[in-house]
């Protein structure tokens, strides 16, 4: 009696190491594979550190840019663009009239009138990788539509 | 095999964790790659977490935060008649009168709302981990009563998650800093988030939490901080300028941005500036953003807020029966906790640094990672993974401890490397066996010595001499020396290279900070005696391989040269020592020019080519120079 109690005591021990050496090695497995994965898109990661401390620094030569209309000025904001293009980057553009799309933008303020959904005005372009991560949402205005108190009506010319 | 999840579910944002090799991990979310998510839902689309936001303003009635303030509360509950003034969505009395959310015509219970979240948390950890996940322990607020944990349980239910546990936030927190493993202690969990402040206390015995008090208040947290800062900076510009930017939409977004980054800023740095160009228009000239704020400006700006959380701390100690100086241990949670002014107004109450080293936004759901790892059984005692406490060295020339096995390396690990002779036919070596953080051997815990004997006579440096340190999961050394000229090998065992006392590591961590500087100092000095010891048998390798072919009164020069080092390597400075060293090198440059020079006349045919040999020599010597001699005398 008191060796199967010992048998099954060292079977218990066993069984629990096992299990925790299948857990060591899956999870061990597991790391290897996001390992790889994170390593294909460590170019993409340690681009976004510095772009995301940089785009501020865009929008405001392209503030100036708006102010001065200097030739010398619109080249070199181009060149940054550049810079960014050839880090994987582009830029997301949203069109005036266009159905505002959360996946790739963001709403500042929605606007009184117009035709419901549809993007009034663009603050701020946004940026994103050509395959995959939106490093900033663009910043829009959109219309709500022409709204009564009870419920939204949407015109549709 | 299925993993259990830990997750912090939140008024503003949400984090999901989990044990990954006995340690817990933070999840990022998919689509954003950030370790946060706002608690952000949108029904009808069914948007969740960044998504949701960037689309709130538009769609406002439709999008539901804060949804944890009405969660298992009635509709004539005080929060939830508070939520209802503040949120633009629509709350309605459901069934059994509680509150529910109504969004174009249909309801949502809390629940609902919640398990959408939960939802997204349980898919991002399935794709992190690369399998399906279908248990979480989940967190709420130590005052949570049982109506609002049942509902909180439910929602985990309608995320397909079974619930394996509710814990309490402040429990988790103490479980992320280990705290369940003190006994009879206090402790005190400070907690100021995005929207709420919380405090709880919490006594520990025999592993299990027990909250003696909370208190806190639920309309308080770091957009209060927040729109301090944009009053601040809007009416200083209003001063400047005589224009509001309140009246600028588009410009007070931009002023709110700013205001956010300073406040993370000034947690660092003690002022910053605040850079806006172009922020708004007057009379058709640009107007720019321009100021700097400093850290005693921005704390004098939010004093009050801070003042007001010790009241609600006081009360839940009175509650409790106790003092500020009964509190054992102080934990810091959520993101506001990083502003220095918080954490010193805590210090001054209770008298203690409070624990904050574990990122105060992720140690809620750590906490309930762990939890998870401990009800799946994946947290034993049976494995857990040491580290080495101390670097284990091998002693080399001029008392030097090289590091093999740098402190806090993992075991099991081995490492191997070659070192070589200092001395011209010298036919063994010592291997000096050290464990500590100072860079000289004689400094550090002697672990064992051992000789390894019959190298065959060579040159100094020729001699490959093997080195293994191999540390096994219990704590015990074996080192192995292994000449690869002949195969012969020797080795020691060094059992409890691990097993040290924690005033043990703290005294010898403690020792080398404290001796940092004067050790680096006496390193350099090494250094240089090493240096000038290698130049010395390098002259006089080159004298004899010169012979007669250098000039006698050259030769004699560098003699003297080598004499004068040779009489100060042990005594002199180190800057002596390079000095005359460097002397050295230069009068032996003269050998080879005099050498080359000396076949220009015989030969009588000077050419580009010699020149260059010439120089080539003395680059050899250099790099002679420069080389190391890893010895063991």
């Amino acid at each position: 009696m008191k060796k199967d109690n010992k048998i099954n005591k060292r079977e218990e021990e066993v069984n629990n190491l096992k299990n925790q050496l299948a857990r060591a090695l899956a999870d061990y497995d597991n790391l290897n594979k996001r390992t790889l994965v994170e390593r294909q898109n460590l170019s993409q990661i340690s681009s976004l550190r510095i772009v995301i401390k940089l785009l501020p620094i865009l929008d405001m030569l392209e503030d100036a840019q708006k102010h001065l209309a200097d030739a010398g000025l619109a080249i070199s904001t181009g060149e940054f663009k550049r810079i960014l293009q050839e880090e994987g980057l582009e830029e997301i553009i949203p069109k005036i009239g266009d159905k505002f799309d959360e996946n790739l933008e963001e709403v500042v303020e929605a606007l009184e009138g117009g035709i419901e959904g549809k993007i009034a005005e663009v603050v701020l372009t946004g940026w994103k990788f050509k395959e995959g991560l939106v490093v900033r949402h663009a910043k829009v205005k959109v219309y709500l539509g022409l709204t009564h108190k009870k419920g939204k009506v949407s015109l549709t010319n | 095999m299925a993993k259990t999840v830990g997750i912090d579910l939140g008024t503003t944002n949400s984090v999901v964790a989990v044990m990954e090799g006995g340690k817990p991990k933070v999840i990022p979310a998919a689509d954003t790659g950030r370790n946060i998510t706002p608690s952000v839902v949108e029904p009808v689309k069914n948007l969740v977490g960044d998504v949701a936001k960037r689309q709130a303003v538009l769609n406002s009635k439709n999008t539901i935060a804060s949804v944890k303030r009405l969660m298992g509360r009635r509709i004539d509950d005080s929060e939830v008649k508070r939520t209802k003034d503040m949120v633009p969505y629509e709350i309605k009395s459901g069934k059994d009168g509680m509150a529910v959310v109504e969004i174009e015509g249909k309801t949502y219970t809390p629940q609902e709302i919640s398990a959408k979240v939960l939802s997204k948390l349980k898919k991002d950890a399935e794709t992190y981990l690369g399998e399906s996940v279908e248990a979480a322990v989940i967190t709420v607020p130590a005052y949570f009563d049982d109506a609002q944990r049942q509902a909180t349980k439910q929602a985990g239910e309608i995320a397909g998650l079974k619930v394996e546990r509710i814990i309490n936030e402040p429990t988790a927190a103490a479980l992320a800093y280990g705290l369940d493993k003190k006994n009879n202690e206090k402790i005190a969990v400070y907690d100021l988030g995005g929207g709420t402040f919380d405090i709880s206390i919490l006594e520990i015995g025999d592993g299990v939490f027990e909250v003696k008090a909370t208190n806190g208040d639920t309309h308080l947290g770091g957009d209060d901080f927040d729109e301090r800062i944009v009053d601040y900076i809007v009416e200083e510009f209003k001063k400047e300028n005589s224009l509001d930017l309140k009246q600028d939409k588009q410009a007070l977004q931009r002023v709110r941005d700013a205001a956010e980054k300073a406040k993370i800023e000034l947690s660092a740095a003690t002022e910053i500036e605040i850079n806006q160009p172009y922020i708004t228009q007057k009379d058709g000239q640009p107007l720019h953003l321009t100021m700097k704020l400093t850290r005693a400006k921005f704390e004098g700006l939010v004093a009050d807020l801070i003042e007001k959380t010790m009241k609600p701390v006081a009360d839940a100690l009175k509650d409790a029966k106790l003092s500020p100086s009964d509190i054992n241990e102080v934990i810091m949670v959520g993101g506001m906790t990083r502003v220095p002014s918080v954490a010193q107004e805590v210090k001054k109450f209770f008298g203690k640094e409070p624990n904050k080293s574990v990122n105060p936004d992720e140690v809620v759901a750590v906490g309930a990672a762990i939890q998870a790892g401990v009800l799946g059984g994946e947290v034993k005692d049976v494995v857990l993974l040491d580290v080495t406490p101390l670097t284990l060295a091998i002693e080399t020339m001029g008392s030097v401890a090289t590091p093999m096995i740098p402190r806090n390396t993992t075991v099991p690990t081995a490492k191997t490397e070659v070192f070589s002779t200092a001395a011209d036919n010298q036919t063994q070596v010592e291997i000096h066996v050290t464990q500590g953080e100072r860079p000289l051997a004689a400094d550090n815990k002697s672990l064992g010595k051992f000789v390894l004997d019959g190298i065959p006579p060579s040159p100094r440096g020729v001699p490959q001499v093997e080195v293994t340190f191999d540390l096994d999961s219990n704590g015990i050394l074996t080192v192995t020396a292994k000449d690869k000229a002949t195969n012969k090998e020797t080795n020691i065992k060094i059992t409890g290279a691990v097993g040290l006392s924690d005033e043990e590591v703290k005294k010898a961590q403690e020792e080398a900070e404290k001796y940092k500087a004067e050790d680096e100092q006496k390193a350099k000095k090494i250094e240089s005696r090493n240096r000038a010891d290698q130049m010395i048998a390098t002259t006089e390798k080159a004298l004899k391989d010169a012979g007669d072919k250098a000039p006698a009164e050259i030769k004699e020069k560098v003699e003297a040269k080598v004499k004068d080092l040779k009489d100060i390597l042990d005594t002199g400075t180190q800057e002596e020592l390079e000095q005359k060293t460097k002397d050295l090198s230069d009068t032996l440059s003269e050998v080879g020019q005099a050498m080359y020079g000396g076949a220009q006349t015989t030969q009588g045919t000077p050419t580009e080519e010699n020149k260059e040999e010439g120089k080539d020599e003395d680059k050899k010597q250099d790099k002679d120079d420069v080389e190391e001699g890893e010895v063991v005398e």
